[in-house]
């Protein structure tokens, strides 16, 4: 059976004094809200914090007014009538997250700073023990890549590339004062030190920009539990005439990052959302996707459909009906 | 086979509350009846117990209601191997067809829609049975489309391990409630005179004609054999692929498994008058 390590907890009841527990206790402290990602990785022994800060009864986490709190659970996100309607591509993100149990629990801020994954580091203490354990952890070898320096684990968070194409920023706070990144500079292409959080910072806010019509499409087995294998969002602001005047296409679950294609990004600009210059976008997309044999499917397929997800996700953004199509891929219409 | 066991063990139960209720009622045990939860003397219907305390009583007098029921099959029909599958009296048989979309360009497959008819012999309880009938189109689809034993082979320089590709229930699938499609079932009832009330099985018969109804399926919707399970996006764009280019349009095994089968033999029909023996002449004749 798999037992939690000790832990102390501690319960603080506003941002300042849980950074000021973080910055007292050092990177031995761990931040825990939903404890959806934390808590079966303590019990597999991936962390064994010796303090759980929880965020839980922090209340300004929580806020909905402006910027999203990073405290709001992700069915009151999927709930959310304003996050639906302004932002789509977070709300299908959301909706697509694990299970109804877990959205009900897992939060904003904890899907953003989501573990990485890979399937040598998600197992038990005594599987990965078995195989003399992992460069993630406790390891020296990366089994996926042996001669990788790095560690390769996946990016598997659906809410980043979503964010990310609907260009948010989010806010860290720590006892020596806030700073505002581009979400995307919150990741860091490294399967161990996947963010540039710093241990005594909280992620307290995301602040998302208006006016983008976006889309997000997440590949994976089957209609609930899985994590992403890929997620690819887009996010377009056109003129009356259609034409493209910025657009923004992010993958997840392609790196050990979720990150922004810039080159499709810019080949849009200018131009028509037509049925040539979205497979076109879609190629440029796809061809920075570089799944490695770590998660579920078949490697070289999943390279070869991350053009046709970039198109649907362009394609819905240019306001094509693409509910069967979705209902066939995410088994719910998501509309 | 354990349904005529289990009936011949009620059987004996009931005999042990008919002895006990016949004390009470006056009467013989044979003259007990048993009917709408009550227990009673045939000749004096008005007159009797309910089923609870015709147990209570039979409990006063025997302790712990409990029998025991066996049954044994009948001989094999033929000698040979083959010749009856298992010690079963009988055996049932399922028809399934599976709708299925499928994806020319990612190799997505969708199954909207399974319709499955299963030889019952005899529904005894039909909600439950449909329910059975639909538990095996559920494990069925699993084994179709996602569950799969793989392994990998560590480096050997640095390991040589054989690990689980899939080594856990997040990893090893089955389909969520999400993937599950309507499932029509119908119950095709001809009760078969070996069973217990002419019930034959309704445990995991419906599962097996799950798996080539959905590899039919996928090939009438993109005409490609997927030969082995699980029937995956990537198998079948392989095999696309393969179909574009003008060579065989399956993916599967690629030769048959060696395996010692026995010298054959010919064996005539029992209508021809065959005992189950090997018939030397029938062997001339084939």
């Amino acid at each position: 059976m798999m037992r939690l390590p000790w832990f102390e907890w501690r319960a603080p009841r506003s941002v300042a004094d849980a950074a000021k527990i973080l910055a007292g206790e050092g990177p031995q402290a761990m931040l825990i809200a939903g404890g959806t990602d934390l808590v079966p990785n303590m019990k597999r022994r991936h962390q064994s914090p010796r303090t759980l800060v929880s965020l839980r009864n922090v209340q300004e986490l929580r806020t909905a007014n402006g910027a999203l709190g990073a405290g709001l659970t992700l069915t009151e996100l999927v709930e959310s009538a304003q996050v639906r309607a302004r932002y789509r591509a977070l709300w299908q993100a959301a909706a697509q997250i694990a299970t109804p149990h877990l959205r009900n629990m897992g939060t904003l801020g904890g899907n953003l700073c989501l573990d990485t994954r890979c399937t040598y580091y998600n197992q038990n203490h005594e599987w990965r023990k078995a195989i003399d354990f992992c460069l993630k952890k406790d390891g020296e070898t990366c089994w996926v890549a042996t001669a990788s320096k790095r560690c390769v684990a996946v990016s598997s968070t659906d809410g980043a590339p979503a964010l990310i194409a609907l260009d948010a920023r989010v806010k860290l706070a720590s006892a020596a004062g806030e700073r505002e990144v581009a979400l995307a500079d919150l990741y860091r292409n490294d399967g161990i030190d996947y963010l540039t959080r710093r241990p005594d910072e909280i992620l307290t806010e995301v602040a998302i920009p208006e006016g983008w019509t976006s889309s997000y499409w997440k590949l994976r087995r089957r209609g609930s539990f899985d994590f992403p294998v890929l997620g690819v969002a887009a996010a377009v602001k056109r003129a009356k005439d259609g034409t493209v005047e910025a657009a923004r296409i992010a993958l997840g679950a392609a790196a050990s990052r979720p990150f922004l294609v810039d080159k499709a990004g810019e080949f849009l600009k200018g131009r028509r959302l037509t049925d040539e210059v979205i497979a076109e976008a879609a190629a440029l997309a796809a061809s920075r996707a570089k799944p490695m044999d770590n998660t579920d499917l078949d490697l070289y397929w999943r390279k070869d459909v991350a053009a046709d997800f970039a198109a649907y996700a362009l394609r819905e953004v240019r306001g094509d009906d693409m509910r069967e199509t979705r209902v066939r891929i995410a088994r719910q219409s998501l509309a | 086979m354990m349904g005529n066991a289990a009936l011949q063990a009620a059987g004996r139960v009931r005999e042990q509350l008919a002895a006990a209720a016949a004390e009470q009622l006056n009467t013989l045990p044979d003259r007990v009846l048993f009917s709408q939860d009550r227990v009673y003397a045939a000749e004096d219907p008005g007159k009797g117990m309910s089923f609870v305390e015709a147990i209570a009583l039979a409990e006063a007098k025997f302790g712990t209601l409990a029998a025991v029921g066996s049954y044994a099959p009948p001989k094999a029909p033929g000698k040979y191997k083959g010749a009856g599958v298992g010690p079963s009296p009988a055996y049932s048989f399922t028809a399934c067809v599976i709708e299925t979309e499928v994806d020319a360009r990612t190799g997505w497959i969708t199954v909207p829609k399974v319709w499955i008819a299963h030889d019952i012999g005899r529904a005894l309880n039909p909600v439950l049975a449909r329910g059975q009938v639909i538990g095996g189109v559920y494990m069925g689809l699993g084994e179709a489309l996602m569950e799969e034993q793989v392994f990998r082979r560590l480096p050997p320089k640095l390991s040589g391990a054989l690990v689980h590709r899939q080594p856990s229930i997040l990893e090893y699938k089955s389909l969520t409630s999400l993937d599950m499609p309507e499932v029509e079932v119908a119950l095709i009832e001809e009760p078969d005179p070996n069973c217990p009330y002419g019930a034959k099985e309704v445990g995991q018969g419906p599962l097996l004609p799950v798996m080539p109804a959905l590899a039919n399926a996928v090939h009438d919707a993109v005409g490609v054999r997927i030969d082995e399970v699980p029937v995956t996006p990537d198998k079948i764009l392989r095999a696309l692929e393969k179909k574009a280019k003008g060579e065989e349009a399956r993916v599967g095994p690629e030769r048959f498994p060696a395996v010692p089968y026995p010298k054959p033999m010919f064996v005539l029909p029992p209508w021809e008058g065959g005992d189950g023996g090997e018939t030397k002449e029938g062997r001339k004749a084939a």
